[in-house]
Order: structure tokens, then C-alpha cells, then sequence
């Protein structure tokens, strides 16, 4: 067979995810350089706390290497696998640490960073693009709702307090935001097949 | 249903609420769908959250969490994988296989790491039935652990457990193990307790013993030759 290869850093997410299950250190260091600002950055932006989000983003590396035979391409990108574990994990730790898990500065800014910009359009990837952009065309209060309920991990009842509304509204603004956001997805991806 | 829902995708449903969702979605395949692609979203959206540069050695302390010790650093040095490792990805997805890496590796600790310059080798061979169409494809690493990893895809719903063999270069057959296909198609892998450079080829056989698919493996070049010419 000939050897003719591909470097390590140019393998595609699942290859690495692969070998990374093999315990080859230079697949690991791959495979962590490849994601870490990724991970760190969820655990961040949900913890608000370098040393907190550190923890969870080595944590969330140690899972995926002991879980990476699980992983299961057909739902969903390494990356959003991976995301979605340091999202789980940081969540678990801010609920057993504060009863209200989001700074409203840092849910502004939040909302400004992920909402669509033409510069951001331009550098995300087209299927955080779509996204982006839907978040953009939905009410300011449905897309703060939805953001501090899918980032934050907030529940309809806190969001309720942090907002000032009763429980039913923010309730309604989650599902109606989600169900907007699933509707034009779904279009849009019938339309492009 | 429709009302918790999203809720429930988003995961920010309490106890009795989650419970009572939960309790539904057990019986009723449309919600399940349904919530599913709420989920879909939701994951979607960490994705757009900035990426923050971890502090100084993050990488380093990741791999002493997992038993492992940084590889020492070479200028320049970019280890290169063939071909194949891709191509078994890409089968990964294109068989619709989840989890393709072999079960048991990735939960061990203080594997023994490559030595640096060793040429770990993933090598591919089809798997072809008597009237030579493939029904699947082999690899092997010859990595520490050295694995074997395998997909089948019949015509043939009914066949059940398989047994897989492992042909040496003295043209011995090593079995090295049996796993279900479930309506003709199946994968399986593990660890390997021979060389792998010295497997020439594998081969399925039934319960009954009847040879259901061949490989044979290309021969292994030198690491500083890309094969004959």
C-alpha cells in the first residue's frame, strides 16, 4: 500500500476524533489545538470565570477521549459534539454555584457578538451563518430569551425575574423564538436540497 | 407537548416538567422528532458563541489528564497519515457508523505512546464476496494499541454473527473474533495482539463456517517509498 499521507493537522475532525481514541499524544495535541479555543470559549462565556472554564474545558477533552467511540457523526459535527459537552458540564457547575447565571452586561454583549454583523457573516462557516442570521431577524426579546435559555441554561422562571416579566411571557418568547428558528431552518434546508 | 418542547431541547425544564416530557416521549415517535430538532438548534447555537484562547500550557495539563505526556518537540516535524485513516473516516460516515473507533481503547489509561518517528501505518483492504462485489472494508493500525477495524454491508439480511480471521504471511488463519450484523450490515473492531505489518489479509466466515468475504492487503513499503512504481 502506498504511504501516501496527509499531515496530522490536516485530518478532518472525525479522524482525529478517531485516533485521538487510540491514546497517541500527538493526535491528542492535534485534536486539543484544534478545538480548545472553542471549548474554552463556551465554558467562559457560560461561567464567566478563567479558572472554573479551565476545568471544564480539560474535563470536557478528558470525556471526549474516553467517550470517543460514542460519538455518532449522524448527529451532528465534532465540534458541536464537543461544545455541546463543555455546555452540559459548565451549566451543571454554574447551577450548583449561583442562582442567577448571567450578568446582564454580559448577556448584551453576548447577544451583539452572536447576532449577525457583515463581518461575522463573512468569517463564520455557512451553517453558523444561517443561524446567525435567523437569531438577527427575531425580536430583541425572543433572542434574548433564547440565548439565555440555550447558552446561559436559564430557565423560563429565571429568565422571568431577569427580565421582569411573568413566567408565561418568558415561557412564550423561548417557544416562540425556537419554533421561528426551527421553521426557517427547515426551509431553507428543503430549499437548498 | 409542544408547549415544553423547546423547553425541554434546551434543557431548561425542571423536574416535575421534564419528567411528565420525558414520560411522553417515550411513546410518541412524533414529539420525539419534533424535539429533536429543536435540539438541533440548540446545539447549533453554542457554535456561535467567540472562541477565547485557553491559558498558557492548557494543552499540556489536557494530556496529563488523560495519562499521557506531551510529545517531544521536533523542527521542523509534521507526522503525515495516509490516505486510508481518511478513507476509514469517510466510510465511517458513509455506512451511517457512529462510534467507529474500536471500543475499549479509548477508555485506557497510560496507553503506551508511539515512539516519536515510528511510522504508524493504517493500512485498507476490501472485502469482497465470491463473486468479487465488495460487501466491506478492513483496516489495521499498526499503531500502540495495533487494531482491527472492520464494516460489512450484504445484500443479505438474514446473516447473522460472522467471524472474522486474519490471514498471516505463512497463509495461517488467525480468528481473532465474531460480531452481529443486523439486517446484513455491521461493524466491529479491536485491539489487535499481533503485528499487524505481518497480516496479509482477513476473511468472514458464517456461523457454519462458509467463507462469506476475502480481503487481501496490499503489501507494506519501506516508510520512504510511496509504493511501486
Amino acid at each position: 500500500m502506498a504511504r501516501i499521507g496527509i499531515p496530522i493537522d490536516g485530518l478532518p475532525d472525525e479522524t482525529l476524533l478517531a485516533g485521538l481514541g487510540t491514546g497517541d499524544a500527538e493526535i491528542a495535541v492535534a485534536f486539543v489545538r484544534r478545538f480548545q479555543r472553542t471549548v474554552f470559549g463556551v465554558a467562559v462565556a457560560v461561567l464567566g470565570d478563567q479558572r472554573l472554564a479551565e476545568d471544564v474545558a480539560q474535563c470536557t477533552f478528558e470525556r471526549a477521549w474516553r467517550h470517543a467511540q460514542v460519538y455518532d457523526s449522524r448527529r451532528g459535527s465534532v465540534r458541536t459534539w464537543l461544545t455541546t459537552i463543555a455546555h452540559n458540564l459548565a451549566i451543571d457547575v454554574v447551577r450548583a454555584r449561583k442562582p442567577t447565571p448571567v450578568d446582564p452586561t454580559e448577556l448584551t454583549d453576548m447577544l451583539g457578538v452572536i447576532r449577525e454583523t457583515p463581518e461575522r457573516r463573512a468569517m463564520a462557516n455557512e451553517d453558523s451563518a444561517e443561524l446567525r442570521a435567523e437569531l438577527a431577524l427575531l425580536p430583541r426579546e425572543q433572542a434574548r430569551a433564547v440565548v439565555l435559555a440555550g447558552i446561559y441554561g436559564m430557565t423560563a422562571k429565571q429568565i422571568a425575574e431577569l427580565e421582569g416579566i411573568p413566567l408565561g411571557t418568558a415561557k412564550t418568547r423561548i417557544r416562540t423564538a425556537m419554533e421561528k428558528l426551527r421553521v426557517r431552518l427547515s426551509v431553507k434546508r428543503a430549499h437548498h436540497e | 407537548m409542544r408547549e415544553l418542547a423547546p423547553e425541554l431541547a434546551l434543557d431548561v425544564l425542571t423536574g416535575y416538567e421534564r419528567a411528565a416530557a420525558q414520560a411522553h416521549l417515550g411513546v410518541c415517535p412524533q414529539c420525539r422528532e419534533y424535539v429533536s430538532s429543536l435540539t438541533q438548534i440548540g446545539d447549533r447555537m453554542l457554535t456561535l458563541v467567540p472562541g477565547v484562547e485557553p491559558p498558557v500550557g492548557f494543552e499540556d495539563r489536557v494530556l496529563t489528564r488523560m495519562g499521557l505526556t506531551s510529545p517531544p518537540v521536533h523542527t521542523p516535524r509534521r507526522r503525515w497519515w495516509p490516505m486510508a485513516l481518511v478513507a476509514a473516516a469517510a466510510a465511517a460516515v458513509l455506512f451511517g457508523l457512529g462510534g467507529w473507533v474500536v471500543g475499549g481503547m479509548a477508555t485506557t489509561h497510560g496507553t503506551p505512546v508511539a515512539a516519536p518517528g515510528n511510522h504508524q501505518v493504517l493500512r485498507f483492504a476490501q472485502l469482497r464476496n465470491s463473486s468479487q462485489r465488495q460487501v466491506g472494508q478492513v483496516f489495521t493500525y499498526e499503531g500502540s494499541p495495533a487494531w482491527v477495524w472492520m464494516s460489512v454491508t450484504t445484500s443479505d439480511p438474514k446473516i447473522g454473527t460472522v467471524w472474522c480471521e486474519l490471514q498471516k504471511q505463512d497463509g495461517a488463519f488467525l480468528p481473532i473474533g465474531q460480531f452481529q450484523l443486523t439486517g446484513g450490515e455491521g461493524s466491529w473492531g479491536v485491539q489487535l495482539k499481533v503485528d499487524p505489518s505481518t497480516v496479509v489479509g482477513a476473511r468472514l466466515t458464517s456461523d457454519q463456517g462458509t467463507v462469506l468475504a476475502t480481503a487481501s492487503f496490499d503489501p507494506v513499503y519501506p516508510p520512504s517509498t510511496q509504493g511501486p512504481k
